[in-house]
């Protein structure tokens, strides 16, 4: 089949298939409507109402369903054995999108129902709808679940296609749970009978409560079921490592460390003597903070342990870790950063308050219970992380120096201690300036420049280390692009982890073609020196297209020309 | 047969008996609505307001409004939602628990509002509305919700 009819006769499913399902739906709700309430409750304008239903759902029903059952049909006797088409980036697009959507639509649609059966199965407020929703996406997840995992995966794309669903769906149900796992259990302390008049009267069994216990049970089950089911084994994929390393561990680390600094700012409060009403507000605020580190700890301890246990069957250094080490890096120098900037403007509030007529006791006690905070959360984060790329650099050599990932967190933070230095600058010299030249100068002028003081001090010993590390870099070719050649390796799938050697070495990506012939015996796995010998080859060759052909234990390097 | 065709089939099968109760169920409902509940209740009101505004009889409707006077607006401008030019969709409401405390009282109501909108879109929108009721006299009076414009939209 060409793109173009491709395009055309999934696009028209996929349109029928909506028309189809809405039809049916509103002839489910007509029937769950009649059936539950009628007989039994006071309506008004029930009868035209269903009729109303009856009319537009049988249309849809017949016209749309007609028109999916001879579009899928054609398409079904197109795709037969054709594993061509079967894996086409189209086909399998449109499959997995409907697989995505109908299991988000189904899942929301089944929180609401839950939530009915917890609010006490009230027929008055029996969901109709959305228990026809349920029904008519579960369904159609289900037949196009099954049309999928049949056919199997037998392209890139159609694999990638696949993992986008599987991840996006594994990320959804693991946000639902761990976030309504913390609004639950906030929700239960904030209802414990120790609050005296300060808390909430409405009884704890709310619809509030109802809908956390929803998305746990249902969120739960989906992300199980995506993430122990459906990804299971497939280890050789980015999307994974995005979902673990950048959703997972990332999103789990964050969570926690706001949390443990919003726990330690209350602490250090509390420690100086500037809790002065009840302390009731502080300790129901571990409502939230308690979980929320209880919950990311659990995200991040067993992410972090998959990644371990994957990392010796997946060889290659991927560029998800290295993004999350910069990442929580950046995060843990900035928080650092920011502790520290306070830090300092306390100790030079100090001489202009005591030039001061009228001294407020306590002003200090907010800003240094946050800069306490930020540093005792800060500065294992950024000493752990930075430790980690410190490694990475030392074992990686030029690659790793030369990811972008890594010239991109030495630029902005190069760059953003540059231009915060020049601003401090000028406000500084101006303030003089201005104080020396209105004959003003005193306290005042310390006062206006404070606050550039205390980001002039901070930004300077960053900027000198990261700009050394930045010179470094340049000094060893971080900087000099590679000469990109046209590589295309030939490989049998014994020899699959030689493909992500090669590019980890050249910096780029390589074409590869799988072998199909039968080869005796294991490949063994080539040692650094010998891939960092074969890049060295490869960029030496005088040809910019070079094949790699690695079949029966050797590797053969060849420069050829099309011609 | 293969097992996909058989799904298939099994799914058709299904769907034909949707349709087939779905069609006896609607035709065999039964014509009359639900008898008038009495006047002097909460429930009673509801149900004649809405009444009203299913036959289009919105002087009535808004005979049963006793807002408060620094919401109230004339007639005109309340009813001048429903009287624009338009296809109205058609909705059914279905009373809920009542609650009296005195002279005011709460009525539980579920609408459902028919639109068809799109071959994705799910005709029906649902909204849970609690009525506020005070009573003035002998007989009860709405005092919010104030307006219901979208009942029609």
């Amino acid at each position: 089949m060409s793109t173009a009819k491709r395009i055309y006769f999934y696009l028209v499913y996929f349109i029928a298939l909506g028309m189809f399902a809405v039809g049916v739906g509103i002839l489910l709700n007509v029937c769950f409507d009649i059936i539950t309430k009628h007989p039994a409750l006071a309506q008004i304008g029930a009868q035209t109402f269903a009729r109303e239903g009856l009319s537009l759902g049988l249309a849809m029903l017949v016209i749309g369903g007609v028109l999916w059952f001879l579009f899928w049909r054609a398409i079904q006797r197109n795709v037969s054995g054709d594993s061509a088409e079967i894996g086409s980036a189209i086909r399998k697009l449109f499959l997995n999108l409907i697989v995505a959507v109908s299991a988000l639509v189904g899942l929301f649609a089944a929180v609401d129902f839950f939530k009915w059966l917890m609010a006490g199965a009230s027929l008055n407020q029996f969901p109709s709808s959305g228990l026809a929703r349920l029904i008519v996406t579960g369904v159609i997840w289900y037949y196009h679940w099954r049309v999928t995992e049949k056919e199997g995966q037998p392209s890139p794309e159609a694999k990638t296609l696949r993992r986008w669903y599987v991840y996006l769906l594994s990320g959804w149900g693991l946000v639902s749970l761990s976030v309504n796992l913390v609004g639950l259990v906030n929700t239960a302390v904030l209802h414990l009978p120790v609050w005296g008049e300060a808390i909430v009267s409405a009884g704890f069994w709310n619809s509030s409560v109802q809908s956390s216990l929803s998305w746990i049970l249902l969120g739960g089950a989906v992300w199980a079921f995506h993430w122990f089911r459906m990804a299971r084994g497939d280890f050789d994929s980015t999307l994974r490592q995005v979902y673990l390393y950048l959703l997972a561990i990332l999103g789990g680390s964050i969570a926690g460390l706001v949390a443990l600094t919003v726990f330690f700012y209350g602490v250090f409060i509390w420690a100086f003597g500037g809790v002065t009403g009840s302390i009731t507000p502080y300790l129901q605020s571990l409502g939230w903070i308690v979980p929320t580190i209880l919950v990311a700890t659990a995200v991040w301890f067993y992410h972090q342990r998959v990644t371990q246990e994957e990392a010796t069957q997946v060889r290659e250094l991927l560029s998800a870790r290295r993004v999350h080490s910069y990442l929580m890096s950046f995060l843990g120098l900035g928080a650092l950063i920011a502790g520290l900037i306070i830090l300092l403007g306390i100790l030079l509030e100090l001489p202009i308050r005591a030039t001061s007529l009228v001294v407020t006791s306590g002003w200090w006690r907010n800003q240094l219970s946050l800069c306490l905070a930020l540093l005792v959360v800060a500065t294992p984060i950024w000493l752990y992380y930075w430790n980690r790329v410190l490694q990475m650099v030392a074992t990686g050599g030029v690659a790793e120096r030369r990811a972008r990932s890594r010239r991109i967190f030495l630029y902005v933070v190069v760059g953003a201690a540059i231009v915060t230095l020049a601003a401090d600058l000028i406000n500084i010299v101006y303030q003089l300036l201005n104080g020396v030249l209105q004959g003003t100068f005193g306290a005042d002028v310390l006062r206006h420049s404070k606050w550039s003081l205390q980001t002039l001090i901070v930004a300077i010993p960053v900027l000198i280390y990261h700009w050394q590390i930045m010179r470094q870099d340049q000094r060893l070719g971080a900087e000099v692009e590679a000469v990109r050649k046209t590589v295309t390796v030939l490989v049998s799938d014994k020899a699959a982890g030689l493909v992500s050697q090669i590019e980890e070495k050249l910096g780029y990506k390589v074409r590869t073609l799988h072998y199909l012939g039968e080869i005796p015996g294991d490949f063994p796995v080539p040692s650094d020196e010998e891939v960092s010998r074969l890049a060295g080859e490869i960029q030496a060759t005088p040809s910019t297209k070079v094949m790699l052909v690695a079949v029966g234990g050797r590797i053969m390097v060849l420069p050829y020309q099309e011609k | 047969m293969k097992s996909s065709s058989r799904l298939l089939l099994a799914f058709g099968a299904v769907i034909g008996a949707l349709v087939i109760v779905a069609i006896v169920l609607v035709l065999t409902m039964p014509t009359h609505e639900t008898p008038l509940l009495p006047e002097d209740t909460p429930e009673g009101i509801v149900q004649r307001y809405f009444l009203a505004l299913q036959a289009e009889d919105y002087v009535t409707a808004y005979s049963y409004l006793s807002p408060p006077p620094s919401e109230k607006y004339p007639y005109e401008e309340w009813s001048g939602p429903f009287t624009s030019p338009g296809e109205k969709p058609g909705f059914k409401v279905t009373l809920g628990k009542s609650a009296v405390k005195d002279s005011e009282a709460t009525v539980e109501v579920v609408v459902d509002i028919f639109r068809p909108s799109g071959p994705f879109d799910n005709p029906v929108r649902t909204n849970y509305v609690t009525f506020f009721l005070k009573k003035e006299g002998t007989s009860w009076k709405i005092t919010s919700p104030w307006d219901v414009w979208w009942l029609f939209y």
